[in-house]
């Protein structure tokens, strides 16, 4: 099924410095950060690599997720959702620009 | 095994075991993921986040007076407010974002069963045959007093020998050969979330009078 918006559950209490590593996790598995969130990050990840995600100790669940268009900021969250996706596709262009 | 028993084999094959163990296989997995759709729908459900309903922006003109050497020139300008909405707290459910649930749409199963019978039968026949032939001449001359009594005399012998021997070896090879290989292919798909597990939405607008009530 390739690229899925999934929802990554973090254990309670976890630090900034634990999400940040989740992100970076994700961001080595070829995923993007959607948006975060106060329980763990919105992100699109390639589903055979869920498994790795989930297999972080601070990590509680990695559930996919639907944005349902009729929700009360359903458009907000796509626009931000997009901006993320954007900002970090073109950061990803460019550092692999540079090494070639 | 013989030939006969090929049919037994295929018999033996319990299909309804092998459908019977991919169908619970299934049904476990979908167990399995529908409650980690209904655990993510939990999560989605505490998720709070700080909405700003609006932002509102107030475009106001105010003219300048702009001083050139033919005399002063009134141009507009626009001055902008900016008034930000009290944020409202709201869960990512509300906001839009649901469980994905999956669905075992189709299974297959293929199984694919060699079966092997062979019959190989060496026959190996060696004879033998053997032959011996004496002749055997002797001859007397009489002399003195056997003189009276007859001339010379003689004996001649022919021995025949025979002999033949066969020796057959019979050899017979059963082989038996079977394979089996199974293949099973699920199809798992997203689908709608089951409307009995998805929270109703329950919105009364109070700007309308009478105040608006919809549900989704």
């Amino acid at each position: 099924m390739a690229m899925q918006m999934f929802l990554v559950g973090m254990n309670p209490g976890f630090s900034q410095e634990t999400s940040r590593d989740v992100q970076h996790l994700v961001k080595k598995h070829g995923g993007f950060i959607l948006m975060v969130t106060r329980n763990g990050p919105v992100v699109a990840l390639d589903d055979s690599r869920v498994g790795a995600i989930q297999a972080h100790p601070q990590v509680r669940i990695v559930g996919g997720v639907t944005l349902n268009p009729k929700g009360l900021a359903a458009e907000r969250l796509q626009r931000i959702f997009t901006e993320n996706l954007m900002k970090q596709a073109t950061l990803a262009r460019d550092v692999k620009q540079q090494e070639q | 095994m013989s030939f006969l028993n090929m049919g037994q084999e295929l018999q033996d094959i319990k299909f309804g075991d092998l459908i019977l163990s991919m169908a619970s296989a299934i049904a476990e997995s979908q167990t399995k993921l529908d409650m980690a759709s209904l655990n993510t729908l939990k999560v989605l459900a505490h998720t709070k986040f700080d909405f700003i309903p609006d932002i509102t922006e107030v475009l106001s003109p105010v003219p300048k007076l702009v001083i050139t050497d033919r005399g002063a020139i009134t141009v507009t300008g626009v001055d902008v407010s900016s008034t930000v909405g009290d944020p409202v707290q709201m869960t990512l459910l509300q906001a839009g974002l649901t469980p994905t649930f999956y669905q075992f749409t189709e299974s297959d199963i293929e199984i694919v069963i060699s079966l092997k019978a062979a019959v190989s039968t060496d026959v190996s026949v060696d004879s033998g045959f053997e032959f011996d032939d004496t002749l055997t001449t002797e001859l007397g001359f009489g002399g003195g007093i056997a003189s009276f009594f007859g001339g010379p005399s003689g004996k001649i012998t022919n021995t025949t020998h025979f002999a033949a021997h066969v020796n057959v070896t019979t050899q017979t090879k059963y082989s038996y050969e079977a394979q089996g290989a199974a293949t099973l292919k699920t199809t798992l798909k997203p689908v709608a979330p089951p409307a009995r597990v998805m929270p109703k939405f329950i919105s009364v607008n109070a700007f309308m009078n009478p105040p608006q009530v919809t549900m989704s």
